[in-house]
């Protein structure tokens, strides 16, 4: 159970944080959802941010603390979040864009987050009966350094991928206008 | 110390991700103009299914293709700018399993495009005076790449650049 507890928080942690990061970085497409949604557009915003915070803070929080009830707690309300805007998503006559992890990760916001409710749910009954015992500072430390790496590793490949992309195109148009640098 | 300094190398991995996102997003950024503008470098599949499994000397193309283990036929237009382009880097020499068609209005037009382009003419090189062949083809669009393998046409696609072009000719059979 430790050792489940311990894989499933440091999945969970990943995509909150790339959640979280995403939408700290940009927020002009999370205003877009929500505006969607039927929020106004100032709240929206606001909403946006604190949502931001809120995700970035309980993915911090299943690296370092997942014993504790309050990052436990956060999970359940993120999932419950996530599934009432699936809800209301479902019943808009016009199809929603989740924009849930940023730049080119994209998909409709509506069954899935209904669906993923029970896995938020379930992680969250995990590391209350997976964490008997506090992370120490130590194991937190190797745990954000991992899961920062390997973010950033995932990132720097899609980058690697639209570089390749954009340098064929270049010369292409180098090509065809008779460009020179 | 070492706890700080993998708490360290985990933020700064995190701030890695978000500007790498930044990139990311550049990129989108200069590909969707580059879409707007119409110059990516994306070959489109050409539909030929009355031409697949047909000999090319049944549309008047020189009768060796028939006889070709694999080639790729290029067709372009005088017409348009970036067959120049690509006839322009064949002055020198057809690589080798390349087939140019040259499709023109007139004489006149075959003419010039041939002195704008420095493109030679040779047994690989067909001038398609009045767009013919073209027609007999059922082309409307170039430049165009027609794969034929075994003396068989098999598929096309659009080629948009040069680069394009020199990264599907076929490759030469070795001896090993």
């Amino acid at each position: 159970m430790a050792v489940l507890a311990l894989v499933v928080s440091l999945a969970m942690a990943g995509v909150l944080l790339w959640a979280g990061l995403e939408k700290a970085r940009n927020v002009g497409p999370s205003v877009s959802t929500l505006m969607s949604l039927g929020v106004p557009r100032r709240q929206a915003r606001l909403a946006t941010h604190l949502l931001s915070l809120i995700e970035i803070g309980a993915g911090f929080g299943l690296v370092f603390q997942p014993h504790l009830v309050w990052t436990q707690l956060g999970i359940v309300i993120l999932g419950l979040l996530f599934a009432l805007a699936g809800i209301i998503a479902l019943q808009r006559d016009h199809p929603i864009r989740c924009n849930c992890f940023g730049v080119g990760v994209n998909g409709q916001l509506g069954r899935t987050q209904v669906l993923t409710l029970w896995a938020w749910l379930s992680g969250a009954a995990v590391f209350y009966h997976g964490f008997d015992q506090p992370v120490s500072l130590s194991a937190g430390a190797i745990r954000v350094a991992t899961l920062g790496l390997v973010m950033a590793t995932m990132r720097a490949v899609a980058v690697w991928g639209a570089r390749r992309e954009a340098r064929d195109d270049r010369q292409s148009a180098m090509e065809m206008y008779l460009w020179r640098f | 110390m070492a706890v700080l300094a993998l708490i360290a190398v985990g933020l700064l991995s995190l701030l890695v991700f978000v500007l790498l996102g930044a990139l990311l997003e550049l990129y989108r950024d200069v590909r969707q103009l580059r879409e707007a503008a119409g110059i990516l470098d994306r070959p489109l599949s050409v539909d030929i299914g009355p031409l697949v499994n047909t000999a090319p000397s049944k549309y008047g193309l020189p009768e060796a293709l028939d006889s070709t283990a694999s080639a790729l036929l290029l067709f372009l237009s005088e017409r348009c700018l970036t067959c120049r382009v690509i006839a322009s880097s064949l002055a020198q020499s057809l690589p080798p399993g390349l087939w140019v068609v040259a499709e023109s209005r007139n004489a006149q037009a075959a003419e010039k495009f041939l002195e704008v382009t420095n493109l030679r003419t040779d047994d690989r090189v067909t001038l398609d005076v009045e767009g013919k062949i073209a027609a007999r083809l059922g082309i409307n669009t170039s430049p165009v790449g027609f794969r034929i393998e075994s003396g068989r046409f098999v598929s096309a696609t659009t080629v948009p650049s040069v680069r394009y072009l020199f990264s599907i000719l076929p490759a030469p059979l070795r001896l090993t």
